[in-house]
C-alpha cells in the first residue's frame, strides 16, 4: 500500500506546473461548497420565522440573497470545471509525451517481448485512467472534506444529538467500500489484459488481411475474435454485477440509516427539542451527508482500479532506456568507416543456444562486403549487433578503432544507414519519407539519391511528384518501388557505413544491376555491407563471408569461393541448377580469364614509362631537340639519351600490342 | 487555450474580490427582525444575514 501511495504521489507531482490553476480551482470548489450550505438555512428561517411572523421585507431580502448565492455558486462551479478540464487535458498531453519519448528510447528487445496492441492500450486507456485519477483526486478530496466538515459543523450547531447519531453510520460505510474495492482490483486487472489481447489481435489481423484472404481464413479469424470478445463480455458482466451489488449495498445502507435518522428527527420535534424549520434543514443536510462518503468511496475504488494502470505505465517508465550519449562515450565525428568483428558471439539472455559464435570479419571503406548463408544462419543478427540493438555476449565490435560499447549511440546510428528487408513507409509524402532522419536535406541531394536508387523517374510520373501522399491513406507502392525508395532514403543520409539487408530482393536483375553500378561509384568513400543469398547481389561484392551453423565457414571473393568447392560452391550449384561438370568448366574458364587479366595488369605496370623516359620522348619528338642538347639539359651523356629513347619506344610498342589484344 | 485560461483566472480573481466586497457589505448591513403586535410591527432583533442564518433563537 505504501509503495502505491508513493507512486500516486509521484504522479501528483505532475500537477506542480499547474499550481496556480489548481489553487484557483480548489478555491472555487471551496466557495461552491460553502454556497451550497446556504439553501437549507434559508428554508429554516422561512419556516421558523418569516411565515409565522409574516415578515415580507425579510422574505424579499432572503429571496434576493438566494439569487446572489445562486449566481456566485454557478460561476465558481463552472470556473472550477473549466480549470479542472484544462489541467486534465494538458496533463494528458504531458504524460503521453513523456511515455512515448520513453518508449522510443527502450531497447529493441522490449518490443520483441510486448505486443503492439498491449502498448497501444497502455498509451491510450491506461494513461487516461491515471490522468482521470490525478486530475480529480485532490479537488474531490478537498471538496469532499470541506463539505463533510461544513455539514457536520452546521448540523452540530442545529442539533448535536442527531448529528452524533449520524456519525455512527460512517465506519460501516468504509468497511463496505473497502470490501468491494479489493474485488474491483482483481477484475480490472483481468479486463485490461483481455483488452490488450483484443487490440493486438485487431492490429495483427488488419496488417495481414492479404494472408487471411489467400488462405480463406476469414471465418476462422472471425471465430477467434468472437471467442476473445466473449471472454471480454464475461469480464464486463462480472464488473457490472459487482457494480450493481456495490450500488445496492451502498443505497441500502444509506437508506436504512437515513430512515432511522428521519425517525429520530421526528421524535426530537415532537418532544419539543428542535423546531420544524431546523428539522427540515438538518434532514436536507443529513441527506447530503452520504454524498461525500460516496465520493470518497468512488475515489478509493478509482485509485484501486488505476493502480493496475499505474503498474502498467510504470513498467515502461522505470525500464532502462538505451543510453544515447553520456560523458563516458566517444562521439563519432569524421570516421573512415571500417567495421571489424573480433570473435563475436551472441545468444539471447533466456537461452544458451548461440545465434552467432566466434565471428571475425572486416568490412573496409572502398569495398563491398557481403554476408550470406542459409535462412536463420544469423545474418540479420549481425546488423542488430552493428546498430547495437543487441549487445554481443562475447567478443568486440569496432568502428575504426573504437569499441562499439564505448561509442555514443546517437552518433553511432547517425553514421550508419540501413536498408532493411521489411521496408517501412510512414504515412506522408514521398519527400517526407525520403527525408526521414535527414538534417537539412537539400532538394538537389534528394533528387540525386532518388536517381541513384532508380526511382526518380517513377516519382515524376506520380500525381504530385515528390509531394504525393504514400503509406496509409495514400498511394500504395509495389515491393520493388518500396525497396528503391528505401535505398534512396538511406543514400540521402550520406553516411560512411551503408548496410543493405536483402535490399534488392524484390527488384528485377536489370534494376538491381543498375543500382549496384551506381552504388559502386560511391564505394571508394563508403563501407558497404550486403546481406543476401541472391547470386546476382553477391556477384557485386569484393569479399563474401559465408555463415553456416552460427559461424563463418568460408570467406573470399566470389570466384575464389567457387574455386574452393565448399559451401558457397554447393549454394551456387543449387541456385544455378548447373551440373558439376558444367560448373567445373565454368570455374576453370573463369580462373584462366582471371589469371590472364592479372598477368596483363602486371605486364602493363612493368611497361609504365618513368618520368625520365617521358621527358626524353617529349624533348625529342615534340620539341625536336638533338641528343646533345637533351643530354646537356638532363645532365646525362648523349649515348644514354639514345638508349633511353629506344627503351621507351619498345615499352610503348609493347603496350600497344597488349591493348590490341584487349 | 493557455491565453483563454489566463483570462478566466484573471476574471475569477476579480469576481472573488467582488465577492469579498459583497460579504463585507452584507456583514455590515443590519436586518431588522419584526413581529406583529397590537400596536403594529415591533422590532424584535437586529442582526446581519449571516448571524440570522446561523441563529438558534
Amino acid at each position: 500500500m505504501n509503495s502505491k501511495l508513493r507512486t500516486l504521489a509521484n504522479y501528483l507531482k505532475l500537477l506542480l506546473p499547474y499550481w496556480d490553476k489548481s489553487l484557483l480551482s480548489l478555491l472555487s470548489v471551496a466557495l461552491s461548497v460553502v454556497f451550497g450550505m446556504a439553501a437549507p438555512l434559508i428554508t429554516k428561517i422561512l419556516i421558523d420565522y418569516v411565515y409565522p411572523n409574516k415578515d415580507l421585507n425579510l422574505l424579499t431580502l432572503l429571496v434576493l440573497f438566494g439569487i446572489l448565492i445562486f449566481i456566485f455558486d454557478t460561476y465558481f462551479s463552472d470556473v472550477s470545471s473549466y480549470l479542472d478540464t484544462y489541467i486534465h487535458q494538458t496533463l494528458s498531453i504531458d504524460l503521453r509525451k513523456k511515455f512515448f519519448t520513453k518508449l522510443l528510447r527502450l531497447p529493441l528487445g522490449f518490443f520483441y517481448e510486448k505486443q503492439v496492441g498491449d502498448i497501444m492500450v497502455r498509451i491510450t486507456d491506461d494513461i487516461d485512467t491515471i490522468v482521470d485519477l490525478v486530475a480529480e483526486v485532490i479537488p474531490v478530496i478537498i471538496k469532499t472534506f470541506l463539505r463533510l466538515v461544513s455539514l457536520f459543523v452546521i448540523c452540530l450547531l442545529i442539533d448535536h444529538n442527531l448529528t452524533l447519531l449520524a456519525l455512527l453510520g460512517v465506519p460501516l460505510y468504509f468497511i463496505e467500500t473497502r470490501f468491494f474495492a479489493r474485488l474491483y482490483e482483481d477484475i480490472q486487472n483481468k479486463t485490461q489484459k483481455q483488452e490488450s489481447e483484443i487490440y493486438s489481435f485487431y492490429q495483427e489481423k488488419m496488417s495481414n488481411v492479404k494472408t487471411i484472404k489467400s488462405f480463406n481464413q476469414e471465418i476462422h479469424e472471425t471465430g477467434r475474435l468472437i471467442d476473445k470478445l466473449l471472454k471480454m463480455f464475461t469480464l464486463v458482466r462480472e464488473n457490472l454485477f459487482l457494480g450493481l451489488f456495490n450500488s445496492f449495498f451502498d443505497a441500502a445502507l444509506i437508506t436504512l440509516w437515513t430512515s432511522f435518522l428521519g425517525w429520530y428527527a421526528g421524535y426530537r420535534v415532537i418532544t419539543g427539542h428542535i423546531t420544524i424549520g431546523e428539522i427540515m434543514a438538518i434532514l436536507v443536510y443529513l441527506g447530503q451527508i452520504h454524498q461525500p462518503f460516496m465520493d470518497f468511496g468512488t475515489i478509493y475504488k478509482s485509485a484501486v482500479r488505476s493502480s493496475v494502470s499505474i503498474n502498467r505505465i510504470n513498467e515502461i517508465m522505470s525500464a532502462n532506456p538505451e543510453v544515447y550519449q553520456d560523458a563516458r562515450t566517444f562521439v563519432l565525428y569524421e570516421i573512415e568507416g571500417k567495421v571489424r568483428f573480433d570473435k563475436v558471439g551472441f545468444h539471447y539472455p533466456d537461452t544458451e543456444e548461440y545465434i552467432l559464435k566466434n565471428i571475425s570479419l572486416t568490412a573496409i571503406p572502398g569495398e563491398i562486403t557481403a554476408i550470406c548463408g542459409a535462412s536463420g544462419a544469423g545474418k540479420s543478427t549481425i546488423i542488430d549487433l552493428i546498430l547495437r540493438f543487441i549487445i554481443p555476449t562475447e567478443g568486440d565490435i569496432y568502428i575504426d578503432n573504437y569499441n562499439l560499447k564505448d561509442i555514443s549511440l546517437l552518433t553511432l546510428r547517425a553514421n550508419i544507414s540501413i536498408v532493411s528487408q521489411d521496408v517501412v513507409i510512414f504515412s506522408g509524402t514521398v519527400r517526407e519519407n525520403l527525408q526521414y532522419g535527414c538534417i537539412n536535406p537539400s532538394e538537389e541531394k534528394m533528387i540525386e539519391a532518388a536517381q541513384m536508387a532508380e526511382i526518380h523517374d517513377f516519382i515524376l510520373t506520380m500525381q504530385n511528384g515528390y509531394d504525393t501522399k504514400i503509406g496509409e491513406g495514400g498511394i500504395g507502392l509495389s515491393g520493388g518501388q518500396l525497396q528503391r525508395l528505401s535505398i534512396a532514403r538511406a543514400l540521402l543520409r550520406n553516411v560512411k557505413i551503408l548496410v543493405l539487408d536483402e535490399a534488392t530482393s524484390a527488384l528485377d536483375a536489370i534494376s538491381e544491376s543498375k543500382i549496384y553500378e551506381n552504388l559502386k561509384k560511391l564505394s571508394p568513400d563508403k563501407t558497404m555491407i550486403l546481406i543476401s543469398h541472391r547470386l546476382s547481389t553477391l556477384k557485386n561484392a569484393d569479399k563474401i563471408y559465408v555463415i553456416s551453423e552460427n559461424h563463418i565457414s568460408e570467406s573470399g571473393s566470389f570466384d575464389h569461393l567457387l574455386g574452393e568447392k565448399g559451401e558457397f560452391y554447393e549454394f551456387y550449384k543449387a541456385s544455378t541448377g548447373k551440373k558439376e561438370v558444367e560448373l567445373v568448366e565454368e570455374i576453370e574458364i573463369k580462373n584462366k580469364i582471371s589469371k590472364r587479366e592479372k598477368e596483363k595488369e602486371k605486364a602493363k605496370k612493368a611497361l609504365k614509362l618513368s618520368p625520365l623516359e617521358k621527358r626524353v620522348l617529349e624533348m625529342y619528338y615534340e620539341e625536336g631537340l638533338a641528343y646533345a642538347k637533351i643530354a646537356k639539359e638532363l645532365g646525362l651523356n648523349p649515348y644514354d639519351i639514345n638508349l633511353i629513347r629506344k627503351a621507351a619506344n619498345e615499352k610503348l610498342k609493347r603496350l600497344k600490342e597488349l591493348e590490341i589484344e584487349d | 487555450m493557455a491565453k483563454q485560461a489566463r483570462r478566466v483566472e484573471l476574471l475569477t480573481i476579480i469576481v472573488f474580490f467582488f465577492l469579498l466586497f459583497t460579504v463585507w457589505s452584507l456583514w455590515n448591513y443590519k436586518i431588522e427582525l419584526t413581529a406583529p403586535s397590537d400596536g403594529g410591527r415591533v422590532v424584535i432583533a437586529k442582526m446581519n444575514i449571516f448571524e440570522l442564518l446561523l441563529s438558534k433563537k
